[in-house]
């Protein structure tokens, strides 16, 4: 034995000083590195002693490119390809050539690991010493069928949960083609039979390669391990060039955190106003505007529910627990035709599964709430739930106002999240219940309180092999209650409601290997209660106005065929049939024909019965993609989308307040409608680990919504006196660049975007700025942003933020005049002036307690400073008029730098995210 | 909107103390873009009709800006045309008779400035005007805006019933000029500019004042929307008891103007425009347009409205409101510890006490003596009655 070893030693490199511990957790970046290097490296790193003889590993070049893993598996991996054995003895690595001679070592382990190493418990895997790859063979070698494409299917889950991936992609570089996974985590792939190299991708998870022989039709599964297991990052992802979708983003919640945000508070809609294209409509306000389009024009859905205030605390944070959402798209340039019903983009959600094998909980706490998630299998492998939790405690900040007004005020929120799921073979299904409920009360002056209540079934099916088909029932309420006790005369209350009930089945069918065939139906059924302004106290006079019910119907059909003629060339051409009508009960009135529609002018009504359509309206919306592949790293994507939109909110401000309503089309609202062009080249540097891409569009509305001068939605129920409809016209480039290296990445965004309206009816009052083109309240030409993450060690990250933006168009006064000795102020055009321009740095920092594998708590720290500068970036600018002299203001959110700290936790090392 | 904007600000700042309003200087274009503003109202009464053309002045130097030396002519739709003369800097008048201000004519302005520019409006039809047919008050407390917890104002609302026919005009403005008689507490007995002056017999002219104020509110109704050509209980100005005012005696003037539905579209943006609380941001002030234009260059827009009404005047006098408390300011004394020397000549004449031989060294406020010092006229209105 001592001999045996003594000989080892003859053979072997490194020092034998420190005891290593073969377990320890690194990171391993190494592209073609001789083994000895390899193991140098290792060696420094670690302490952990490598016994070897030299002439074992002389050809041995190692290409790892992993975030975590253990020292064992590192080396494993590296001689993957090769006989030799990886044993443990004393802390060091031993490695042997021959299996007699390691039997014989006393202190022997061999150590089955969980991870890395993952040899697919498939029947169709077996090892290939070449490439160091695994090899895959699908199907029985038959000569007969060599002539003919052959139908390979991979399901791909994630290894430690089970839950399946949607959007994984599998690229296969002889044939530089590839294809992502649908939303029951298969994708499908015709090929010759042969060999190919076929790279599995998933953004937060690492790369998988295979090697595949094809001989017939089969399927094999392959399940992804996640890099890494820090407890929270955002990630963006959305490989362009491989789901071949043009302006689609998405925003991957694989873990979050990294990004600095105000207050501490993790918020997906602020980090997709990163995203080029996408701008908040102010600070700390909710609402985004995307590619020109005005905030209402934005469809938000968390798991098919569909949501109408996303924010909490008036926008300071968005409606979302981060720590359950799995996957977040945003379609704003081709939309898919299962959406529909908003003109500028779908903000869809899909959350988390509960974990399949084990039980575990994780949560946070930051200077305004506290989260906690918990998720536990019911059956093993078939079934779980889990529950997210989320709650303020902000009135202790209030109290400690000196002003009595705001210490006497109170700001609270929470929101509550369940979901049950089970997956079958062939079927799954799933029950998510959401709420979420906001209260503000300033004093006893005003009082808001908002709420949303969701709740959705969703059931997905294989029917055959080629067709599979989803189904949902979805429904949402959201309320919201004011009491404005400002004025005691004039003090009241109001309620508000909208419900909206959906049912929608999608299929995916493949019909033959060149058309993907996509089509379902869609029902929407609205309820909306513009409410009762009624007197509030009992020395009000204010008097009771019903503003009225409303219901619309809202149907449609799509049909869409993915046809790729050509492995470079994908043409997606679709058409989705919607018909829209709002409902009775309900009495419309007619006003004089050529005059302003005010009350006054009335001169007739219709009534319509309960449930009898007040109008049809019929669109047919037409959608088309084509994707070229130039190269292996470039592709050029054309799309033209055409949308519709039945529901507006009332509302003459920017930022969406909590009591503004929305508002169906009705006989007099027309639904307004949106053709867009895009066009965008999407560029891979792979040598700089670089990713670009240039987008420009152009889109045109019509029957967009603007408020007249002084509307006030409390006063009449008669919404079209105080509102006209014209057209927008947007236009814009946007430019992206990412980084995603080893240490270092991020990315950064350009917008040029413009958005002009013009409200020119034939008469006077059917103008706004005479007629002319104005900019849009969210008319912001250009906005850059940049998110930069750098990883300084294993445990310890910073990352930045920075984000500019051209001030927001305003209208200033000009001048000053007289009339009957009376001054009088002269405005200019219509937003023809800008509010100062908004720059803002922002950094934070994570810091994770160690990565030891059976600890039973693991916790980190994000610090961070928002506004990094203090800039006092304005909001608004205000004019008063003191003593004849006009004066002007600045009225900023934020003027100071922000400090937070936020705990995170998890229980246990399984992966929850 | 604006509180919880406010409040929000509190929330993020609260362990902060910052302040999130400060003064902003905007670049605005200034006086090259000066527009020409015109006012002209025709009434239907016999005697003077004013014009008066003034310029736009940039925001952050504001003043008025006579224009002068235009040609002016009032011309009505049978081509009669009449010449005004500029009577005051920027100002311009014309005698008009009876029987040249005839309802259901319309009149328009021509000017031509001395630059030659030409400026004209659209004609504005002269509707007959309904009757007046009460004005009255009602004794209302109203609360304060800005104060926490609320503090109410009392006083009083006057209110205007109109009574219209068929063959008036549906729209209307009411234009309030309101006279008060108030008093001070003793007559001038001695005064002091750099010398002291003593007033035997004590000087009792400047105890009683009459004051006349054009109240700046815009009042107009529409008649349109309803059943028969009236109105009742339009709520007019508020006047509260913290003046003279309501003390000895009030007037208020109510000029009720018919409009064109034009003028009535203009006056309303107008006051929609004034009543904005400075939150120009959050929503978009009116674009007003008037009915003038400038021939020589059409982009110029000119500001301003030409309107011609018929008038229909009432008076009404108050005396004695029930249940209301005057609480004007009392006559109080400011004793000078160095007597006259304290005083410099801003403070001139300044009114003090004294015995029959020698100054005091009390200074006199405004309430107590000289009713001049707080504006008006010692004149007798000739409607003021006995």
């Amino acid at each position: 034995m001592i001999k045996f070893l003594l000989l080892i030693h003859l053979f072997s490199f490194g020092s034998e000083t420190n005891i290593g511990d073969p377990q320890q957790i690194i990171s391993c970046h190494y592209t073609n590195t001789p083994f000895v290097e390899f193991c140098k490296d290792i060696e420094n790193k670690t302490n952990t002693t490598i016994f070897y003889k030299k002439t074992w590993v002389e050809n041995i070049m190692v290409t790892i490119d992993i975030d975590s893993i253990t020292v064992e598996n590192a080396i494993q991996l590296a001689l993957k390809s090769t006989s030799l054995k990886v044993n443990i003895w004393n802390n060091s690595i031993i490695l042997s050539e021959e299996h007699e001679l390691i039997s014989n070592l006393p202190n022997y382990q061999t150590q089955e690991t969980k991870s890395t190493i993952n040899y697919e418990k498939n029947n169709y895997l077996q090892t290939k010493s070449a490439n160091n790859r695994v090899e895959i063979i699908i199907g029985k070698k038959d000569n007969k069928l060599i002539k003919q494409k052959q139908r390979v299917r991979a399901k791909i889950t994630d290894k430690s949960t089970g839950e399946i991936l949607i959007g994984a992609t599998i690229y296969i570089e002889e044939l530089r083609t590839g294809t992502a996974s649908s939303i029951n985590g298969i994708l499908e792939l015709y090929l010759y039979p042969g060999k190919y190299t076929a790279k599995f991708n998933f953004l937060g998870y690492k790369k998988r390669i295979y090697q595949i022989t094809v001989n017939s039709n089969g399927s094999f599964n392959v399940q992804m391990e996640k890099s890494g297991i820090e407890l929270s990052e955002i990630a963006i992802y959305g490989d362009k060039l491989m789901n071949k979708t043009p302006g689609v983003e998405r925003i991957r919640a694989k873990v979050v955190k990294q990004i600095p945000m105000m207050m501490g508070e993790v918020d997906v809609l602020k980090i997709s106003e990163m995203l080029p294209g996408i701008v908040s409509v102010g600070e700390g306000s909710a609402g985004v505007n995307v590619r020109g389009g005005s905030s209402d024009q934005n469809a938000f859905y968390i798991n098919k529910i569909p949501v109408f205030n996303t924010s909490h605390l008036f926008g300071f944070s968005s409606a979302f627990n981060p720590d359950i959402i799995k996957d977040f798209s945003i379609y704003k340039g081709y939309i898919p035709l299962q959406y529909g019903g908003r003109l500028a983009s779908v903000f869809d959600i899909d959350t988390r599964h509960g974990n399949k094998q084990n039980f575990t909980a994780h949560g946070g706490i930051s200077p305004l709430s506290a989260n906690l998630v918990v998720e536990a299998p019911i059956v093993k492998d078939k079934a779980s739930v889990i529950l997210s939790g989320r709650s303020s405690y902000s009135d202790w900040i209030l109290g400690r106002v000196k002003d009595i007004t705001i210490s006497n005020s109170s700001a609270n929120f929470y929101d509550f999240s369940a979901e049950f799921n089970l997956d079958l073979p062939k079927t799954q299904f799933a029950i998510f219940f959401y709420r979420s409920n906001d209260f503000f009360a300033l004093s006893d002056i005003a009082q808001y309180q908002y709420s949303t209540d969701g709740l959705s079934l969703s059931l997905n099916h294989n029917f055959t092999e080629k067709i599979r088909g989803a189904f949902s029932i979805a429904s949402s309420l959201y309320k919201f209650n004011t009491i404005d006790n400002s004025e005691i005369s004039g003090a009241y209350e109001q309620d508000y409601y909208i419900n909206q009930s959906t049912f929608t089945s999608e299929f995916q069918h493949a019909l033959t290997q060149k058309h993907n065939l996509s089509y379902g139906l869609n029902f929407n059924y609205y309820v909306l209660n513009r409410g009762t302004v009624s007197p509030y106290g009992d020395e009000s006079i204010r008097q009771t106005l019903d503003l009225g019910i409303e219901r619309g119907k809202e149907n449609a059909i799509y049909f869409s065929d993915k046809y790729s003629p050509l492995p470079w060339l994908d043409v997606t051409f679709g058409i989705r049939y919607s018909l829209y009508a709002p409902l009775g009960d309900k009495t419309a009135y007619i006003y004089r024909e050529n005059k302003e529609k005010i009350e006054e002018n009335i001169i007739d009504s219709i009534s319509f019965g309960p449930y009898q359509a007040i109008n049809w309206n019929s669109f047919p919306e037409i959608r088309a993609a084509i994707s070229i592949e130039t190269d292996r790293n470039g592709t050029i994507k054309l799309a033209f989308n055409q949308m519709h939109q039945n529901l507006f909110m009332l509302s003459t401000t920017i930022a969406i307040a909590p009591n503004s309503q929305w508002k169906l089309a009705d006989y007099h609202l027309k639904p307004s409608s949106n053709n867009q062009f895009s066009l965008g080249i999407f560029r891979n540097m792979p040598s700089l680990k670089l990713e670009g891409s240039a987008e420009i569009y152009f889109s045109y509305s019509e029957n967009y919504t603007e408020f007249k001068d002084g509307a006030d939605f409390l006063n009449t129920p008669l919404v079209e006196t105080a509102v006209l409809q014209g057209n927008q016209h947007a236009y814009g480039l946007e430019i992206m660049l990412k980084k995603q290296g080893k240490y270092l990445d991020g990315w950064m965004a350009y917008t040029y975007s413009r958005s002009l309206i013009e409200i020119n009816g034939i008469n006077d009052w059917d103008k706004i700025n005479n007629g002319d083109i104005y900019p849009a309240n969210h008319d912001i030409p250009h906005s850059f942003n940049a998110v930069v993450n750098y990883k300084i060690k294993k445990r310890l990250s910073v990352s930045s933020v920075i984000t500019y933006q051209k001030g927001k168009p305003a209208t200033f006064p000009t001048s000053t005049y007289f009339v009957d000795n009376k001054s009088y102020i002269d405005y200019s055009a219509r937003n023809s002036y800008r509010i100062p321009d908004y720059f803002r740095i922002d950094l934070s920092m994570s810091i994770e307690g160690n990565l030891k594998k059976n600890k039973f708590i693991h916790s980190s720290w994000q610090l961070g400073i928002y506004n990094l500068t203090g800039r006092d970036n304005a909001y608004s600018v205000y004019f008063k008029s003191r003593n004849n002299l006009i004066k002007s203001y600045q009225y900023s959110i934020i003027s100071v730098p922000i400090f937070t700290a936020t705990w995170v936790f998890k229980l246990g090392n399984y992966e929850s995210i | 909107m604006n509180q919880f904007k406010k409040a929000i600000v509190f929330v993020i700042l609260a362990a902060l103390s910052s302040s999130c309003v400060k003064l902003y200087k905007p670049t605005i274009e200034s006086i090259d873009s000066a527009n020409y503003v015109v006012s002209g109202r025709l009434t239907s009464i016999e005697g003077y009709q004013y014009v008066t053309i003034s310029k736009t002045s940039p925001i952050i130097d504001p003043g008025y800006i006579p224009v002068e030396k235009c040609e002016i002519d009032i011309i009505d739709d049978k081509s009669n045309s009449f010449h005004l003369e500029e009577f005051e800097s920027g100002k311009y008048r014309v005698w008009m008779n009876q029987s040249e201000l005839t309802i259901g004519t319309a009149y328009m302005l021509d000017i031509t400035t001395a630059l030659g520019e030409k400026l004209i409006s659209d004609f504005d039809t002269m509707y007959s005007c309904g009757e007046i047919d009460s004005v009255y008050y009602e004794r209302k407390d109203i609360p304060s805006s800005n104060s926490i917890p609320f503090s109410y104002i009392k006083g009083i609302r006057f209110y205007i019933d109109m009574a219209g026919d068929e063959t008036n005009s549906k729209f209307y403005r009411w234009e309030l000029t309101e006279t008060w008689e108030y008093k001070v507490a003793q007559p001038i007995i001695w005064y002091y500019d750099g010398v002291s002056h003593h007033e035997v017999p004590p000087d009792a002219t400047r105890m009683t004042c009459w004051q006349t104020n054009i109240i700046g509110n815009i009042y107009i109704i529409s008649t349109e929307n309803l059943s028969a050509n009236s109105y009742k209980m339009y709520p007019l100005s508020f006047v509260n008891n913290s003046t003279q005012r309501l003390k000895h005696l009030y007037s208020l003037l109510i000029n009720q103007h018919s409009l064109s539905e034009e003028a009535y579209t203009y006056f309303n943006d107008l006051r929609l425009n004034t009543n904005q609380d400075g939150g120009l941001y959050t929503k978009q002030p009116i674009d007003i347009k008037g009915n003038l234009y400038n021939q020589s260059s059409p982009e110029q827009v000119v500001l301003g409205f030409f309107s011609s009404s018929e008038i229909k005047q009432k008076r009404i006098f108050i005396k004695d409101v029930p249940n209301l408390t005057i609480e004007d300011p009392p006559c109080d004394t400011i004793m000078l510890r160095w007597g006259v020397r304290e005083l410099s000549s801003r403070d001139y004449p300044a009114y003090m006490t004294g015995s029959d031989t020698r100054i005091g060294s009390g200074l006199l406020g405004k309430p107590c003596v000289d009713c001049l010092q707080m504006g008006g006229t010692i004149v007798k209105p000739d409607f003021w009655p006995n």
